[in-house]
């Protein structure tokens, strides 16, 4: 059930510097998803899976490259319409959940829509209760952070990405901080949310998780490469990165 | 005990962070110094003890008016009074009186004015200061009947006598009479307060009212209170004044601390205080908050610390022993430094303090200095080692604000309690600065450029009569108008900047108010070219001429302002005004209106000035003011204005010869003391407030880092984040108004308005000036917030999520 193309990176790179050093995190990485998919980008850590994702979400800028986010060039964007892409078109969950632990969950929830002017309270309050009840959260709405297991932090962490109906759910190690139960409630709602046409992109070092996915992107080294590769390795499978990556 | 590796580290990291380590220093030492500065400040010239046994213990007897409560300037007691108080009060174990007046000395040199205080023998011995040279007073002396016995200053035997050794037995003239000088005290010594001459007071029963007026000091009983002493005295007084008829009976009788020269009530100094207080709380608080900060950078230490198995109390050790560096560094730099404001202090004050208040830092200040410094090491420690504490059993990471797994951010509260403060400070220092501003560059009304003014006392034998003073001024003006380059000379019995001697005065047809101030008035006398060289505009009628004399009609002139409240609608010229001075009532006819001079230090108090003519009214004390032509300098027409006058009356000198400009610095040297002190705060509050909020909102902000991330992956603008934290300033601002300003405001408007007038145009600005300082305090915040905030957002939002 996959459409046009979402996300089409070509040729990225991303370095760092440090003083006088330089370190290459991604290196030329050429990355295509399209609407309705559910890819993962797994390896082992350090291998720059992270900044990858962060890349893709406009939280970070490539070093090289060019990226298109639905046909429109990231690159040559200006901070403010990341802020807009980020906001309407992106969803986002993470490891940490990075909840405000001053905030009510359905406070959290309706964060992003605080950033819609167009949208009034009523709207926002309909669309988090809708969120909260998708992942059957509502009879914490008016909890804190604290006062949740991680669990339900992380499923609320969902609901607050789902919010804004964005085209791409970007989760970096979603079940990274969880147990195994609470990891396969987590993982049972992307597949749910999947099947219901939400394109997906799960980072992940576990390979449980990344095997939910219909596509795997395996990254070595800051490269994409074709399967897993041991660590310790620098070969590249093939020699040069995937152009385009096929579900295993 | 710490270590000596624990003690190298501390010291490499303190050098490794000099730039943290020079601001915290800098806010220990601003707090802790300008604390001492004012405590030592205030303690000494508002209740240091008189350095003689029982000397905090040391009180005067005098009086309030029973009409308006304020304090009666004079003395209120006389002989019958005080010889009842002294035998009959049992609140004290003594109870002395002085008289303290004016004489020349004469001898080979050139006649000195010197102070003198006649003393009762009793008061003086109670000291317990024995003369470098000869003795004290005996009974002898007091009851002899030939020559008189005086004792001098160190000061007037070596300037006067060239410090001859011999000078005990010998012979000098106090007012042209014969006296032997039998002793000579000790350097420094004056007691009574400027007092360079004593003489013995013979105070005897069976007197009656009316007296010479005497000033009345006691030294309380140990087991006496000053309001139980009061009670006594009360009760004494109110027997006599049933007895005597005549006393006026219009008075409160008070007892007040001799050395305090800030006597009753809330005053400048305690208002210092209390401000210095504030400052150092302020201080506190930063010192907290650097800390804070600083124990953040620490915490991966101290986690490896525990790690490898420091328990609680030795991680709070670390924490403790270097905020103790701090403190300790900051309390030897501060008592270092305090000395040296102290000192300068002391030139800014002037000549005029006790001799026992010497503005330096003592053992009680040093204490103080110390206990409040262990107060701050041990409010600015508690807390961090609290936290320090917690680094032993869990994960202590300041950046977990946000990230669902900690604590709400503490520090929004500490920088409300640092705008508060600093609004608060800044509109009572501001509001004080102008005032003294006001003070010290009042417009007196008067031209002094080229003019020099020299006292002169009348207290000698030789002038009892009206007719010898107006006959010595009028020589005496003769003779200096002759000099050279003197264009004219007038005679005045007060200076522009002070008050003439108190009365009251009753308007024929007008009732006054109860309590209204503007029935009481200062008498000045003058000699008829003072207005001219002043450059006083009589605006009205005439000034004072020749045909102004003892037998003419008494007249007075008066000021615009006075003219302006009785008679707005009419002229005030050929109106008459009953005056009452020195007890004289007395008709007299206005016959001209003046532009207004300020007979007022500062002007906050203005009494109704009354002019009267030299011939008419002669007091004991005047001003020779002399104008000169600009081609010769004051300092050059000092020997021959002091040759003039010694060519008039040789036992009659003129003292204190200076420019008229110079005198009026001098005078005014106190509210500068006082103004100095204001700026010092002024500038250590903005230097506070400025360290303070920034470094509390930059660490507010820095914590919030990584849900700044959080908010910008979620879709917020940078601009929105800034205005989000410009936003939180605005509710610190608030809280800064509504908690800091404007109570700052209504206490400064409370206490400026017992300073009319000048307190009254001080409280009209208090708007503007608590404006301007909510609008740095304003600055402050934005920039605090601003800056940090920009380097935020200036991060990628995915760096911002992963920084720790």
């Amino acid at each position: 059930m996959t459409g046009r193309t979402l996300i089409q990176l070509e040729n990225v790179s991303k370095t760092y510097k440090v003083g006088k050093l330089e370190s290459t995190v991604l290196s030329d990485i050429d990355l295509t998803i399209s609407e309705g998919e559910y890819v993962s980008i797994c390896g082992p850590s350090g291998c720059g899976k992270s900044t990858l994702l962060s890349i893709i979400g406009v939280l970070n800028g490539a070093t090289t490259g060019r990226y298109l986010f639905d046909g429109a060039d990231i690159t040559s964007m200006k901070q403010s319409e990341h802020a807009r892409i980020r906001n309407r078109q992106i969803g986002f969950i993470f490891q940490a959940f990075n909840l405000s632990s001053e905030m009510t969950a359905a406070e959290n929830v309706e964060l992003p829509l605080t950033y819609r002017k167009e949208m009034g309270r009523k709207e926002r309050k309909e669309l988090v209760e809708e969120m909260l009840d998708k992942i059957g959260m509502t009879d914490f709405a008016n909890h804190f952070p604290a006062q949740l297991s991680g669990g339900q932090q992380q499923r609320i962490a969902i609901a607050r990405a789902l919010a804004g109906k964005p085209k791409i759910i970007l989760a970096d190690e979603p079940t990274g901080n969880l147990d195994s139960k609470a990891a396969a409630i987590v993982m049972d709602i992307f597949d749910r949310l999947n099947a219901e046409g939400t394109t997906i992109c799960l980072v992940t070092h576990d390979p449980r998780s990344a095997s939910k996915a219909k596509r795997q992107v395996h990254l070595f080294d800051g490269r994409i490469v074709d399967g897993p590769k041991e660590e310790g390795s620098n070969e590249d499978s093939n020699g040069s990165n995937s152009n385009h990556l096929h579900a295993v | 005990m710490l270590a000596l590796n624990d003690l190298k580290y501390l010291l490499r990291l303190l050098a490794k962070t000099p730039g943290f380590t020079a601001v915290t220093l800098l806010v220990i030492v601003l707090g802790l110094s300008l604390f001492l500065t004012s405590f030592t400040f205030t303690r000494q010239i508002a209740s240091e003890p008189m350095p003689f046994p029982d000397g905090d213990r040391y009180v005067t007897l005098g009086a309030n008016d029973g009409r308006s409560g304020f304090m009666l300037q004079r003395s209120v007691h006389d002989a019958l009074s005080f010889s009842t108080l002294r035998d009959n009060a049992e609140s004290f174990s003594l109870l002395g009186a002085y008289n303290r007046s004016y004489v020349v000395l004469s001898g080979d040199g050139f006649p000195q004015r010197i102070e003198q205080a006649t003393i009762t023998a009793e008061l003086f011995a109670a000291t317990a200061v024995q003369p470098v040279l000869g003795r004290m007073f005996n009974s002898n002396d007091a009851l002899a009947s030939g020559s008189m016995a005086a004792i001098i200053s160190h000061d007037v035997w070596s300037s006067f006598f060239a410090a001859n050794p011999n000078i005990v037995g010998q012979s000098a003239d106090i007012n042209g009479e014969p006296t032997t000088i039998i002793g000579i005290m000790p350097e420094g010594f004056g007691f009574p307060r400027g007092a360079k001459l004593w003489t013995p007071l013979i105070v005897s029963n069976g007197s009656l009212p009316g007296g010479d007026p005497l000033n009345v000091v006691g030294i309380l009983n140990a087991d006496a209170s000053p309001d139980s002493a009061r009670l006594e005295i009360e009760s004494l007084m109110g027997a006599l004044f049933e007895e005597y008829p005549d006393y006026d009976t219009n008075r409160v009788e008070t007892i007040r601390p001799y050395a305090s020269l800030y006597p009753g009530g809330v005053t400048l100094p305690d208002i210092l205080l209390y401000i210095a207080w504030i400052v150092l709380v302020l201080a506190v608080v930063n010192l907290s908050s650097l800390l804070f900060v600083r124990l953040a950078s620490r915490e991966q230490e101290l986690l490896i610390r525990s790690s490898v198995g420091a328990n609680g109390v030795e991680l709070v050790k670390q924490v403790l022993m270097e905020t103790f560096s701090f403190c300790f560094l900051g309390l030897v730099l501060s008592i270092g430094l305090s000395s040296l404001l102290l000192q300068v202090l002391r030139i800014a004050w002037g000549v005029d303090v006790p001799y026992w208040v010497d503005f330096k830092l003592d053992s009680q200040g040093v204490l103080a200095a110390c206990l409040t410094t262990t107060a701050v090491w041990l409010i600015s420690g508690v807390a961090i080692a609290k936290r320090a504490y917690a680094s032993d059993t869990a994960d202590v990471s300041i950046g977990s604000a946000v990230t669902g797994k900690g604590k709400r951010d503490s520090s929004q509260y500490v920088v409300a309690i640092e705008v508060v403060l600093s609004c608060f400070l800044l509109v009572c220092c501001g509001g004080a600065i102008y005032l003294f501003q006001l003070g010290y560059n009042t417009d007196y009304g008067v031209e002094s450029e080229n003019t020099i003014v020299a006292s002169f006392s009348f207290a000698n034998e030789n002038y009892n009569e009206d007719s010898q003073r107006t006959g010595y001024i009028r020589n005496l003006l003769s003779s200096v108008e002759s000099t050279y380059g003197v264009d004219a000379a007038a005679a005045t019995s007060s200076l522009p900047h002070r008050m003439g001697r108190r009365g009251t005065f009753i308007i024929p047809d007008i009732e006054p108010e109860a309590a209204d101030d503007s029935f009481r008035q200062s008498t000045i006398s003058i000699s008829a070219d003072y207005f001219d060289i002043m450059g006083v505009t009589v605006l009205e009628g005439r000034a004072f001429d020749g045909t102004d004399t003892p037998d003419s009609e008494a007249v007075a002139i008066i000021s615009e302002e006075f003219a302006e409240q009785f008679w707005a609608d009419e002229s005030a010229i050929g109106k008459q005004i009953i005056s009452s001075t020195d007890g004289q009532e007395q008709n007299l006819t206005i016959v001209g209106v003046t532009s207004l001079v300020l007979q007022s230090e500062y002007d906050f108090e203005r009494l109704p000035s009354i002019y009267r003519p030299v011939a008419q009214y002669t007091p004991d004390n005047y001003y020779l003011v002399t104008k000169h032509s600009a081609e010769v300098t004051a300092a050059e027409l000092e020997p021959a204005i002091r040759s003039a006058a010694l060519g008039v009356d040789r036992n009659l000198p003129v003292e204190n010869i200076r420019p008229l400009a110079d005198q009026m610095v001098i005078d005014k040297s106190g509210v500068g003391g006082f103004a100095m002190l204001f700026v010092e705060f002024t500038i250590a509050t903005l230097i506070l407030a400025s360290i303070g909020i920034y470094a509390v909102i930059a660490r507010s902000i820095y914590l919030r880092t990584h849900e700044i991330g959080v908010r910008r992956a979620l879709g917020s603008t940078d601009l929105r984040l800034i205005a989000r934290f410009l936003q939180k300033g605005a509710y610190f601002l608030g809280a800064g108004i509504v908690f800091g300003a404007i109570p700052a405001m209504a206490l400064s408007v409370t206490a400026f308005s017992v300073m009319a007038p000048i307190g009254n145009q001080v409280i009209a600005y208090m708007p503007t000036i608590s404006l301007f300082a909510v609008l740095i305090v304003s600055f402050l915040i934005v920039i605090a917030s601003y800056i940090p905030a920009k380097k935020a957002v200036a991060l990628e939002p995915g760096d911002a999520l992963r920084y720790e």
